[in-house]
């Protein structure tokens, strides 16, 4: 923890000095906000640490170039602490901030689903660089204030379902969280699995914080499944995980929804465990096998920011790519409006032109009936290495 | 006697008025105790009540918190702070089914990080809202437990954690704090007092009614105890006469021991002069009879008879005993006599004996000694006065004794002679430790080694012993040796480091064995064969003794054989290292015939032309076996034959081998059995060249020496653990081999007779070479065979095991189909014309072009606009040989575009050493002549067509 805050404040440093320097030039001007609002303390501090490098190494990049409409970018940082009532009461709070250009979320979707009343209420823009629940973006407010560079549920169970059926799998159980995350996707896994001649044959549900999952283990080794579909952050999948392999030993292969990407399931699970199982986690983004210019240049501020880093070793980098890729959408969509009024701003996020990003070429990133940027096409599976790093499977 | 008061009334006059003061005193005091334990009985029972209340409350409140805490860490409960949507389908259920303590009207709620309420249970209207601002505090922002009793009932709480965080908390009210406490099952009243007094529970609300304020004056007639705890202070009252009621009854009790304790002493005292009376009497009758009796008998005590009593009678019959035991003592000097070593004999003054002990008597009836031999002895000393050893002769065992006897006058009180006391000692023993000094001493004396003594006690380590022969090598007589300093042999060349260790040695005390340079008396050096070991006495060494021999001649024998050894040595070197060259001489042209032949062979022929041409290859095929298992067998010689050790498919590399010998077989009309027991394993690491070469050379032999019926062959891999073990056996219906022969089979040059090698061929190497190479593999080979009957060879080798993972890659290069280069441009470095042509014959489809040494090769590269994919060179070569020429590439001779070209290196030698050379020059790979066309099209695969993406 006391790591965790240290880079917190490296983080903190780096941003005031690179504003500082901004502000050197044009002392007198009023700075714009950005906030992020992620879990920096409890179970995913490593996904809200990535989110938060995204933020920063965007900001300083704008602030570099001028900053947007001559004004320097902020960064508030709000810690929810994958608490949904601490995350509502965070926005009761931003909603009072002046110059406010977006919120910045984090890992949870059910915190993100809890804030989103609110956010329309007070007319706030929420840019999702995690959360994947279908709902944060289908949320039935019009006009919607969710943008997402992420995964979409419902697209990720078809590319899960699909992952399972090319491996030549039939029959699969599934272990998900007891939130409206596990909810969203059990509707959209049991759709795709349908669609894809798979039959769901035992479906789990495991509380955040449990400490046992073993029982639901032996049950799915009962049901005489192919594989296991796991939806939990990484506290719980690596509850999960460690059930299924007292149970099964390595042998029940896992597919895994990428809530275990963003905290410290790794070391939780630990090695030995870890290289006897066979566990795919979905992706969007790595900085391995790479021929974007804009992923280079990322991966090439984020060393000199952070220090050196394997391609392969940077934590929960879809949340580094994902936030870096929105701001820098959202200062885009603000010089397009010419206007810091969320409306202004909300329709130009909407009519942006081809862009290039760190993660796709974006073409274009969102439109009115369209909030979400990354579908089916854009995600792959991965697998830890030796080192416990996310590695592209390549099929 | 009846005028006098009986002892029992005496007693009782003199005892009881002491008796009677002692217990009105002891009486007083006891009184005095019990009213003195009564006080702090009460009390510490009352102390005991208020402390088993602060126990109860303590016990509840631990456990209902622990209870608390458990609900607040269930993940049911934890997962509703992040499941709002759901969570109402749950949590409400999972409150009802709660039930927190023994109370009954409890109320309970969940509350999250801002202190709102999520859920709750009989809460409205029951809890006063003022406790809210009670826990907030102490559970949502430090996070600790948190319990406080006040005027409106008691209240508990804990925080909820999500991870370390503080998300929430579980309050827990009760509003009757009775509810919480068990009965209190004993007569005084308990009760609670709070801040301002307030009484916030009580055992007998009768008593004390709960809320009113309590002071403790208001109950003078009660005994009070009272205890601080926490901001809580407890009371335990109680009126006094219920309080001291407890110990009224001990008054009465008092008074019935008194009574009870006069009558007991009166009764005590009556028994006690009775007792006493009644045993003086049996004293007085038992006395009376032992005056009548004269034996020692201890007269029979009454039972229960007092010590005083007692002792009286002891000391009477300790009397009666000692006049006994006087009569006993003469006895006791007999035994005194007879227990002595020594032989012992009195005589009067005639030589008659008077008295003897039993040793002497013992030895007298076993060695026959008589008064005659006593009347010797005693004449013989009385005249000498000396002493006399007489030696006697036990026949019936036999064995002897030496006794020396001594003479002693025998006098009476009145100093008068009255005879004579002989006194005999066995000194057997000693007279056979001097016969074996002296047979020891001569011994030492005439033994053929010289043997010396030192002392090392003393500095210098003096010699205190030498024998003749000593004298007689060295020089020294014995004169001339004693006293001298241990090193008196010691001259300037004897070796230094040798006399150090010699020394350090004798320092701690161990033996020692060394050869050294010695000088004669007369300074003539000759070699000492030493041999050096210590005298120990209880441990400590005092002496060495020293055997030396001269062994000069032995020295030089020693000398003599080393050298020749060192000749043998290099001679077998120069055998080899001529076999190496030998063989690399022949293998140039070999392989320029080979070559030419197969060329020859790709072109046009009539029948007979073919007919020549496949006897000329069949021809050469033999050579170049016979040249191989001569250059393998230098090689095994000269130590130079290396064990590979990489991963390869064992069940394709027996497929291939015995696909070969089914084909000789067939042809020979002959059956092949194969029997594979793999235990499913494809790959394992090893030496996959010279186990095809076991194998071969036993299946070739077997197909050579069998004209009709089967060759078997059995393989299988036993499982070692860490490696396998590859067991072969090869089974033949052949000729066999003759009983005197068979232990000669594997020797070198070695076939049954000479007239098999006239039959069926050979070198006679193969089998030698094969021993050899299972050997080196780790295993062996034995054969069991009968004239005519067929031979049996079994063999073993050691193989580690493969991971697969490396193997699959191999496996996958191993069976890539040889596809159609694309046409690669090549430098061919090569000074024999032959090897030119055979390889641009193999080379046909690439560009290729030739210069004759590394000198021309760095030429043409330097002025060739044309850029190479890879240079082919040979080795030797006139003007510049191949491992300049490449160094010369590498350094950027041949200009920047060729440093990195992959050059690879066409050796004849096959000898050990000979990759290691190509690799240090910087060449990137080599093949070894005579080479054949697929070598060629591996390594151009290999190294030309990578080029792009290097």
């Amino acid at each position: 923890m006391v790591v965790r805050v240290r880079t917190l404040n490296c983080i903190l440093l780096f941003i005031l000095l690179f504003v500082g320097t901004a502000f050197a030039t044009e002392p007198d001007e009023e700075p714009l906000f950005i906030a992020i609002d992620a879990d920096f303390s409890t179970v995913a501090v490593e996904g809200g640490n990535a989110i938060a490098r995204g933020v920063a190494l965007a900001v300083a990049r704008i602030n570099q170039e001028g900053g947007v409409l001559g004004r320097p970018l902020r960064i508030i940082h709000k810690d929810h602490r994958g608490n949904p009532a601490r995350g509502v009461a965070n926005i009761r709070q931003l909603a009072q901030t002046k110059d406010l250009l977006a919120i910045v979320g984090g890992i949870h979707t059910p915190v993100a689903i809890a804030e989103l009343p609110l956010l329309h209420k007070h007319n706030l823009l929420y840019l999702g660089p995690w959360a994947a629940g279908t709902a944060v973006v289908d949320n039935n407010f019009e006009p919607g204030n969710v943008f997402r560079i992420s995964i979409r549920d419902s697209e990720a169970a078809s590319v899960l379902i699909k992952h399972a059926k090319a491996r030549g799998f039939k029959r699969v159980a599934l272990a998900l969280e007891r939130t409206g995350w596990g909810r969203s996707n059990l509707e959209s896994i049991k759709n795709a699995a349908q669609a894809n001649d798979i039959s769901v044959e035992k479906v789990t549900w495991i509380n955040w914080q449990q400490k046992d999952f073993d029982d639901a283990a032996i049950s799915i080794d009962a049901a005489g499944v192919d594989a296991v579909i796991m939806v939990a952050n990484a506290p719980e999948g690596a509850v999960v995980s460690k059930a299924l392999h007292r149970t099964m030993g390595g042998k029940m292969p896992v597919i895994s929804h990428w809530g275990i990407a963003s905290g410290n399931f790794v070391t939780t699970v630990g090695p030995k465990i870890l290289s006897e199982l066979d566990i795919s986690v979905i992706q969007t983004f790595s900085f391995l096998y790479q021929n974007n210019p804009a992923a280079a240049r990322l991966y090439k501020d984020y060393q000199a920011a952070y220090g050196k880093a394997a391609p392969d070793a940077v934590p929960a980098v879809v949340g580094v790519a994902h936030a870096y890729d929105l701001v820098l959408l959202l200062a885009q969509a603000v010089k397009q409006a010419d206007s810091i009024q969320i409306a202004d701003i909300r329709q130009a996020m909407e009519n942006l032109p081809k862009t290039q990003g760190t993660v796709k070429v974006y073409h274009p990133a969102f439109t009115r009936k369209r909030h979400d940027a990354l579908w089916a096409d854009d995600y792959f599976m991965a697998r830890f290495n030796a080192n416990g790093n996310l590695i592209p499977i390549m099929r | 006697m009846s005028a006098r008061p009986s002892l029992a009334s005496t007693l009782q006059r003199i005892l009881l008025p002491k008796l009677l003061a002692a217990i009105f005193a002891f009486s007083l005091l006891i009184c005095t105790a019990v009213v003195y334990f009564a006080h702090q009985q009460v009390s510490s029972s009352q102390q005991q009540y208020i402390d088993n209340l602060r126990t109860d409350i303590n016990f509840s409140v631990r456990d209902t918190l622990l209870l608390l805490e458990s609900i607040a860490g269930n993940d049911l409960v934890v997962n509703s702070f992040i499941d709002l949507e759901q969570r109402d389908n749950y949590l409400p259920l999972f409150f009802r089914t709660l039930r927190l303590s023994r109370a009954t009207d409890v109320s309970l709620a969940l509350f999250d990080f801002s202190g709102q309420p999520i859920i709750s249970k009989n809460w409205q209207n029951t809890v006063p809202p003022e406790i809210n601002t009670l826990w907030h505090a102490p559970t949502l922002q430090q996070g600790q437990q948190f319990w406080q009793m006040y005027e409106y009932g008691m209240v508990m709480a804990v925080p909820v954690h999500i991870s370390a965080s503080i998300e929430g908390a579980l309050v827990f009210y009760v509003k009757d704090i009775g509810q919480l406490l068990n009965k209190r099952e004993n007569s005084a009243t308990q009760i609670i007092v709070g801040p301002g007094n307030k009484v916030l529970y009580s055992t007998q609300p009768d008593e004390v009614a709960p809320l009113s304020v309590f002071l403790p004056d208001q109950y003078p007639y009660s005994t009070v105890h009272s205890s601080q705890w926490q901001n809580l202070t407890l009371y335990s009252l109680s009126p006094i006469p219920q309080a001291y009621g407890a110990v009224l009854w001990l008054i009465a009790v008092l008074l019935l021991s008194i009574i009870a304790t006069l009558a007991v002493s009166l009764h005590s005292v009556n028994r006690a002069a009775r007792l006493t009376a009644n045993t003086l009497d049996a004293l007085y009758k038992s006395i009376l009879v032992r005056m009548q009796q004269t034996t020692v008998i201890h007269s029979g005590s009454p039972k229960d008879e007092p010590a005083e009593l007692a002792q009286i009678r002891s000391a009477f019959d300790n009397l009666a005993a000692n006049l006994m035991t006087i009569t006993l003592s003469n006895k006791q000097f007999a035994n005194v006599i007879d227990s002595l070593e020594e032989l012992l004999v009195v005589l009067d003054n005639h030589n008659t004996m008077v008295t003897c002990n039993q040793r002497y008597a013992r030895v007298a009836e076993q060695f026959n000694l008589g008064a005659t031999e006593l009347q010797r002895i005693s004449g013989y000393l009385a005249q000498t006065s000396k002493t006399l050893d007489a030696t006697y002769t036990d026949v019936a065992v036999p064995r002897k004794i030496t006794i020396k006897w001594a003479l002693l006058p025998f006098v009476n009180d009145k100093k008068e002679v009255i005879g004579t006391i002989l006194v005999g000692n066995d000194v057997s023993h000693q007279r056979d430790l001097e016969s074996r000094n002296r047979l020891m001493t001569h011994a030492m004396e005439s033994a053929t080694v010289s043997i010396a003594i030192a002392d090392i006690t003393r500095t210098q380590m003096p010699i205190v012993y030498v024998n003749e022969y000593f004298s007689k090598l060295s020089g020294f007589e014995a004169s001339e040796a004693l006293g001298e300093p241990a090193t008196i042999l010691v001259g300037p060349k004897t070796e230094r480091p040798t006399l150090k260790r010699m020394f350090e040695k004798v320092k701690v005390g161990q033996p020692f064995e060394e050869t050294l340079l010695l000088y004669k008396k007369n300074g003539q050096t000759f070699y000492g064969r030493l041999a050096m070991t210590p005298v120990r006495v209880d441990t400590v060494v005092t002496h060495y003794v020293v055997f030396f021999q001269d062994v000069t001649e032995q020295e030089k024998t020693r000398e003599y054989l080393e050298e020749a050894k060192a000749k043998a040595e290099e001679s077998a070197r120069l055998k080899s290292s001529f076999l190496a060259s030998m063989s690399h001489e022949v293998r140039t042209p070999l392989h320029g015939i080979s070559g030419t032949l197969q060329l020859l062979d790709a072109s046009k022929l009539d029948q007979k032309q073919r007919k020549y041409l496949s006897l000329a290859l069949q021809s050469m095929h033999n050579l170049q076996h016979i040249v191989n298992d001569i250059l393998d067998f230098s090689k095994i010689e000269a130590g130079q034959l290396n064990i590979e050790h990489v991963p390869f498919n064992l069940s394709l590399l027996m497929e291939t081998i015995f696909e070969q010998y089914y084909i000789n077989c067939n042809n020979k009309g002959i059956e092949l059995n194969v029997q594979l027991n793999l235990k499913e394993t494809n790959y394992v690491t090893g030496d996959a060249v010279r186990l095809r070469q076991i194998m071969g050379n036993l299946l070739s032999n077997a197909v050579k020496f069998t004209s009709e019926g089967a060759v078997s062959v059995l393989v299988e891999l036993v499982d070692q653990r860490h490696q396998w073990q590859l067991r072969g056996v090869v089974r033949d219906s052949g000729i066999g081999i003759a009983k005197d022969k068979i232990n000669n089979i594997f020797e070198v040059f070695t076939q049954e007779d000479n007239t098999t090698t006239r039959r069926f061929g050979g070198t006679g190497l193969g089998l030698a070479i094969t021993r050899q190479l299972c050997q080196l593999c780790g295993g062996d080979i034995t054969v069991n065979s009968e004239k005519g009957q067929g031979s049996t060879f079994n063999f073993t080798i050691q193989l580690a095991k493969a991971y697969q993972e490396l193997t699959d890659n191999n496996h996958a290069d191993d069976l890539k189909p040889a596809e159609k280069l694309p046409a690669a441009k090549i430098l061919l470095v090569e000074d024999n014309e032959i090897n030119q042509l055979i390889a641009r014959e193999n080379l046909n489809g690439h560009k290729v072009m030739t210069a004759s040494n590394g000198k021309e090769a760095i030429n043409a590269l330097n002025q060739m606009k044309l850029q190479f994919d890879m240079i082919l060179m040979d080795c030797h070569m006139p003007e510049m040989d191949g491992f300049e020429a490449t160094r010369r590439i590498r350094h950027g001779d041949a200009g920047e575009r060729y440093t990195n070209v992959p050059i690879v290196a066409l050796t004849a030698n096959a000898m050990k050493g000979d990759r290691e050379a190509c690799v240090a020059a910087g060449m990137s790979d080599y093949i070894s002549k005579p080479f054949t066309a697929t070598d060629l099209q591996r390594v151009i695969r290999m190294w030309a067509t990578n080029m792009d993406k290097l």
